[in-house]
């Protein structure tokens, strides 16, 4: 084919070159610092000796630290799991709503990225403490004697977590049952599909796309998070991400901190691989791979 | 049609009403039946009623009274998936995860039936559309034309009593919907499958249909074979809806002989025949007189005016006729006065479309009228320098090839 000047300039896409800079300086670059620093030794005051130690990858593999990575991607599994059986049923209103209902659906999912991730977080707090909102609801009410232990324990954790990943589930699942054609669940009934074969033989397959899509977004930032364990756990539970912020900050042992975080990148980036891989073998899939990409957007 | 009256009705509906709020009629007291095998179209302008029918045929919507029989059985309650009814969708509305065959198999796959029975099925009715090869295909990788087939048998592999075809070829271009049409056609004679089509393509519903019901607002206008709708429009909805057509719209004065006399303020006194057996208006009754534009011939010169020339248009060239052959035996009888055989206006020749096989000219009769519409034969007798715009012409058409209609 004769180049033109459009598939010319397709070659050196010059506007690519801010965000490739970016990514190399604020991604690539401190991701190999964090990978050398994990391959060198601890000194005796927390400094870092420039020498090989593959001791540091070595101590993740122990019992205790296998637990709190256990219990992390068990966290991750749940918070995924519970927001997309929460979010299906919201993406689904959503998609068949008429158009303004659809927007103002969209608005109220959006609108809690407006306040800063950590004081939602606090204010969450407040609503689910001993004094707070919930509590003297229900103590108004008549329903309870005693305050509910809501906040400083797992059901604090999974409140929390749930709260803040759902819109990273509601909106991918929303943007593929969207551009679904729902006549065909039409045409599957007059086939002779009972409610249930609808749901499993036609919208499952066809909204496969969102839910990975998802399920990604909300199960590795899950998988790290360290923030809300933090303050919504209380003291008793440890994740991989507090973890790893404690044996930086607190013990200040950076190789083993780098080793930490250097598996659960590559965790990550593992599963991630092979959910697409798998997901592109789909011939439901690969029609809806566009939407994927238009599903981006939203994890910024 | 040989036994006609021995052939079983597949549906029937009976003074069918749907309501959607208490007082918007979607469909109103409806009747009407399908006989067994039949290919029945619904036509009808968007709006008019017939999707919502197609619903309470497939069971998907109940009528809020009367009574839906099929085969005889009333089935206001009976299950959609109870019905043996399936429907072939406006868009196909193929499942895009599945490929051809599994698609096709769908149905009998929710039925349960053995793998090996399932098999045979699909792979029948693929061959029967010619797309067996085409099994392991995904929709995606499919034509207009095949996902249009694809989706017939999707519905015919599960031998439906009968089948239900919204707007199927609406999707597709031109040249393909015409080959489509042949198609379909070709399978509902073979497979001698009840069809109900709905489309608002009167083209589409002529070819194809042993019987056209014509919608407008809820009601059914007409039903007929397509010739009958067509020659024989009941009212000047059917006739507007159904082909191009000139409506003129009178007073009936006087019928006798079959003959009809319309009184109309922009055309003075026109006359049309009734079919035999139809009984007159009474007179004085509000009526429309509707004349199709290949019914009309153009004349330079006014047939009652030149007796002579009618029966020798070769003398002098006094009398050019532009039309088909059939013009000269249509002024059969002499006469001096208007006769009430024939009708005859004059006007101006306002515009000239050449189609190839047929002129359509326009005619411009007086301020108050929409231009008449003549579509004439384009024959080596009828070589058209003879007409030209601006200048002045006579329409003719026989009084039998014109019909009257309940005025709308």
């Amino acid at each position: 084919m004769e180049p033109t000047a459009f598939t010319k300039q397709q070659k050196t896409p010059a506007f690519i070159f801010p965000s490739l800079g970016w990514f190399i300086f604020f991604l690539i670059i401190p991701l190999g610092i964090v990978v050398a620093f994990s391959l060198m030794h601890k000194g005796a005051y927390g400094q870092i000796e420039y020498r090989l130690d593959l001791g540091n990858f070595a101590r993740v593999f122990e019992p205790i630290y296998l637990k709190t990575v256990f219990r992390s991607l068990l966290l991750a599994a749940f918070t995924a799991g519970t927001c997309l059986v929460l979010a299906y049923p919201l993406a689904y209103l959503m998609a068949r709503s008429g158009d303004m209902l659809k927007k103002l659906i969209l608005a109220l999912v959006i609108v809690p990225f407006w306040t800063n991730f950590v004081i939602r977080i606090y204010a969450l707090k407040l609503v689910l403490g001993e004094n707070g909102l919930i509590n003297q609801l229900l103590r108004e009410l008549h329903l309870i004697a005693a305050p509910l232990q809501l906040t400083d324990n797992l059901i604090g954790v999974g409140i929390g977590m749930i709260y803040n990943y759902l819109p990273f589930m509601v909106l991918p699942l929303f943007v593929a049952l969207d551009k679904l054609d729902f006549t065909l669940l039409d045409a599957a009934y007059d086939l002779g599909a009972s409610r249930v074969q609808m749901a499993l033989k036609v919208l499952l397959p066809l909204s496969l796309p969102g839910i990975v899509t998802g399920s990604i977004f909300v199960f590795i930032p899950a998988f790290g998070e360290f923030v809300i364990p933090d303050l919504m756990g209380g003291s008793q539970s440890m994740y991989v991400g507090t973890l790893i912020t404690e044996t930086f900050l607190k013990s200040r042992d950076w190789p083993f901190g780098s080793a930490m975080s250097t598996l659960l990148v590559l965790m990550a980036m593992v599963s991630f691989v092979i959910v697409l891989s798998r997901a592109s073998r789909d011939p439901a899939a690969r029609e809806m791979r566009g939407k994927r990409a238009e599903a981006g957007p939203v994890h910024v | 049609m040989i036994v006609e009256t021995m052939t079983a009705l597949a549906l029937e509906f009976e003074n069918v009403t749907k309501l959607f709020t208490a007082d918007k009629k979607v469909v109103d007291k409806l009747s009407f039946s399908v006989r067994e095998g039949e290919f029945f179209s619904i036509l009808g302008p968007s709006g008019c009623g017939k999707t919502t029918c197609l619903r309470m045929i497939s069971g998907l919507e109940k009528p809020s009274t009367g009574v839906i029989r099929m085969n005889g059985k009333v089935v206001n309650d009976v299950h959609p998936h109870k019905r043996n009814v399936h429907m072939v969708f406006q868009k196909y509305a193929l499942f895009p995860h599945l490929n051809v065959f599994d698609n096709v198999a769908f149905g009998l796959r929710m039925k349960k039936r053995p793998e090996r029975e399932i098999r045979d099925r699909v792979t029948r009715m693929l061959k029967m559309v010619s797309m067996e090869d085409y099994a392991k295909r995904s929709i995606q990788q499919l034509s207009g034309g095949e996902q249009q087939r694809v989706a017939l048998v999707r519905s015919l592999v599960n031998e439906p009593a009968i089948l239900l075809l919204d707007e199927p070829l609406g999707a597709l271009d031109l040249k393909l919907r015409e080959q489509m049409q042949q198609e379909l056609a070709t399978i509902q004679k073979q497979l001698g499958t009840t069809f109900i089509f709905v489309t608002h393509d009167q083209w589409e519903a002529l070819t194809l249909s042993d019987r056209i019901a014509i919608m407008n607002r809820g009601k059914i206008e007409q039903i007929g074979t397509p010739a009958e709708v067509y020659e024989q429009p009941n009212t000047a909805f059917v006739s507007r809806f159904v082909g191009t057509t000139n409506l003129f719209k009178g007073k009936l004065i006087a019928a006798s002989n079959g003959i009809c006399s319309i009184q109309t303020e922009e055309a003075g006194l026109l006359h049309t025949r009734l079919e035999d057996g139809r009984l007159p208006p009474p007179e004085g009754v509000a009526v429309g007189l509707v004349v199709r534009p290949e019914k009309i011939r153009i004349r330079v010169t006014s047939p009652s005016h030149s007796p002579a020339a009618a029966s020798a248009p070769a003398n002098g060239g006094v009398l050019i006729e532009v039309g088909s052959g059939a013009a000269i035996t249509a002024a059969p009888s002499v006469a001096v006065a208007p006769q009430p055989s024939i009708n005859v206006l004059r006007g101006t020749l306002l515009e000239r479309t050449y189609f190839g096989a047929t002129t359509q000219v326009r005619l411009k009769i007086n301020d108050q009228l929409p231009p008449l519409i003549a579509l004439l034969a384009n024959q080596a007798a009828t070589k058209m320098p003879a007409l030209k715009v601006g200048e002045r012409y006579y329409a003719v058409w026989d009084a039998a090839d014109s019909v009257l209609v309940q005025d709308a």
